[in-house]
């Protein structure tokens, strides 16, 4: 029978969980060449809700786990096809209705111009994530910790070198359904491909502009069809940030990582101060009593569908 | 975050020129001739009228192209290699013309800059074709770009003429699909005597009597220039662009 069991109430579970998740904070960027276009993201998120289940079969379940998006800006650089003018028939062949002679072309730019522009994704996206897991036990040694320190001075130093035992959840599964776009990405592309366009052409003159958005058609079709976007505009960004990009795959890793090992539910002082330092209320040497600390071993720690028990012994 | 970023010129010249001389070609300006007598033929190319380089053309029977096109601002590279070849009796042997059928046409054009003009000589030296003097069978063809009411006239014998340029919205939609318009350039009359157009529409003169046709913007177009079919921003420090 172990020597000491604590009892932590679903509800204090939560809690614990609240904070660790409080501390999540994810930041990526990257870019890459896709033939007919450039790509890049930059991304910044943190995590928010959830609801907490502590299950019969020592598991622990966070469901719907808000990823909210502070910043997820998707940029797309194409190189705009040709605009130009002339290619008129001067000679028409009056026998086939066909042209003899026809004029040069010439065209508005010396090469095809690149444009990019930026999506800001982060206010229409919403993604969820659920983890299930199980709770461990891990001792954790500070790294800066001299060898030969005792427990006294390594409780004293600033910050603390002590030896702590932390409890975390390592996942199992983890279930992410990233990217919930809203409607709206599709007025947010026309609008940020018209910002661009203005960008590019705006020191000509509007008839000049007319003219150029006149040949090239509806422009933001045309950058549409370059993108190859086909019908369904959420699911190539989708494609794009979580196939192309693997930012599902980097979401699901920081998540696991940070919550196997970075961000402890508990941190269990080792030895564990039971009482602080005092002055001696005896006469004589020492004036002071040295904090009484009492070593913990073999913490362990499991859930039932009501709480989570942790069990240890001392020595 | 790109890599490699192009940069792109814009040839500005397209949307701030004014004047459009059969004399002085220009960007969107090109004349043509059909030259019937099979041989070599010698061009002399002049900028702001100073003459600057030479080319030669064959006009061959057994030639099938009808139409030749010499850029006047960027000649072929065989005549770059051989600078001197043209039109000078040592080295034509190493001179690579380009042919046209006798019942096709020469197109001189101009793919960026101003004020060119050509003149052709025949084997024999004489001067067959002034682009500054165009003649019967001559054609002046252009695209007009700005829309404006535009004044031609025929600097010969000073018939005159006028041109309406126009984008609106309904016509922009069918630029891909405009007809040429074709005007007759007579004796003291062009034929129609006023045209309407549509921006970069092409336009033909059909040389029936000497001239050089000049067509000069007169005043933008009130109604084109007081609301743009579309609102763009102007926004500084345009991306990737290098106005030339």
């Amino acid at each position: 029978m172990a020597h000491l069991t604590i009892g932590a109430s679903e509800n204090t579970f939560k809690a614990l969980f609240e904070k660790i998740r409080d501390n999540f904070h994810f930041a990526n960027s990257d870019s890459g060449d896709f033939g007919p276009f450039s790509a890049g993201y930059v991304l910044e998120a943190h995590l928010e809700g959830g609801t907490i289940d502590l299950r019969a079969d020592n598991t622990v379940q966070i469901k719907e786990l808000d990823i909210k998006w502070d910043r997820l800006d998707l940029s797309l650089g194409i190189d705009i096809p040709e605009i130009c003018v002339g290619g008129f028939c001067i000679i028409p062949n009056i026998f086939t209705g066909g042209c003899l002679v026809r004029a040069p072309r010439v065209c508005i730019f010396s090469a095809d111009p690149d444009i990019s522009f930026t999506l800001p994704l982060g206010g229409i996206i919403t993604s969820e994530i659920s983890v299930t897991g199980s709770l461990v036990t891990k001792y954790n040694i500070k790294p800066a910790r001299p060898a030969g320190m005792n427990d006294w001075d390594a409780q004293d130093m600033d910050p603390s070198l002590a030896n702590h035992w932390q409890l975390f959840i390592d996942p199992q599964f983890l279930d992410v359904d990233l990217f919930d776009i809203a409607d709206i990405v599709g007025d947010l592309l026309d609008n940020a491909i018209n910002f661009a366009v203005d960008n590019l052409l705006g020191f000509l003159p509007g008839w000049a502009r007319d003219l150029i958005k006149a040949i090239l058609g509806a422009f933001v079709d045309v950058i549409r069809a370059i993108l190859d976007i086909g019908d369904d505009l959420q699911e190539w960004i989708s494609d794009l940030l979580n196939v192309s990009f693997g930012i599902t795959d980097f979401i699901l890793q920081v998540i696991a990582d940070d919550l196997a090992s970075k961000f402890p539910l508990v941190e269990i002082e080792d030895p564990f101060p039971v009482l602080e330092a005092a002055a001696n209320p005896n006469p004589g040497v020492p004036s002071m009593l040295i904090p009484v600390k009492i070593p913990i071993r073999d913490l362990k720690v499991f859930n039932n569908d009501r709480e989570m028990i942790l069990e240890a012994n001392v020595g | 975050m790109w890599g490699n970023k192009m940069h792109s010129k814009v040839h500005l010249q397209l949307f701030n020129t004014s004047i459009f001389d059969s004399g002085s070609l220009s960007m969107t300006t090109m004349v043509l001739r059909q030259f019937h007598a099979s041989g070599r033929y010698c061009v002399t190319i002049f900028e702001n009228g100073r003459a600057y380089k030479n080319v030669e053309f064959d006009v061959d029977e057994k030639v099938e192209k009808m139409q030749l096109d010499i850029d006047l601002a960027r000649t072929a590279p065989d005549h770059r290699r051989h600078p001197d070849c043209c039109c000078h009796e040592k080295a034509k042997k190493k001179c690579l013309a380009h042919s046209v059928s006798p019942k096709g046409y020469v197109l001189f054009h101009v793919s960026s800059g101003k004020g060119y003009s050509v003149k052709v000589a025949d084997k024999e030296g004489k001067t067959v074709f002034d682009s500054a003097r165009l003649e019967s069978g001559d054609l002046f063809a252009l695209s007009l770009l700005e829309p404006a009411a535009y004044v031609m006239t025929n600097t010969v014998d000073s018939a005159s003429g006028e041109i309406h340029v126009s984008l609106s919205p309904e016509v922009a939609k069918s630029l891909k699909t405009l007809e040429t318009c074709f005007i007759e350039v007579t004796p003291k009359k062009f034929e129609p005597s006023q045209v309407k157009l549509v921006s970069s529409q092409g336009l033909v003169f059909r040389m029936k009597t000497p001239g050089r046709i000049v067509i000069k913007k007169a005043t933008p177009s009130p109604k084109e220039t007081a609301r743009p079919l579309t609102h763009w921003q102007n926004l500084q420090g345009a991306a990737s662009l290098k106005q030339r």
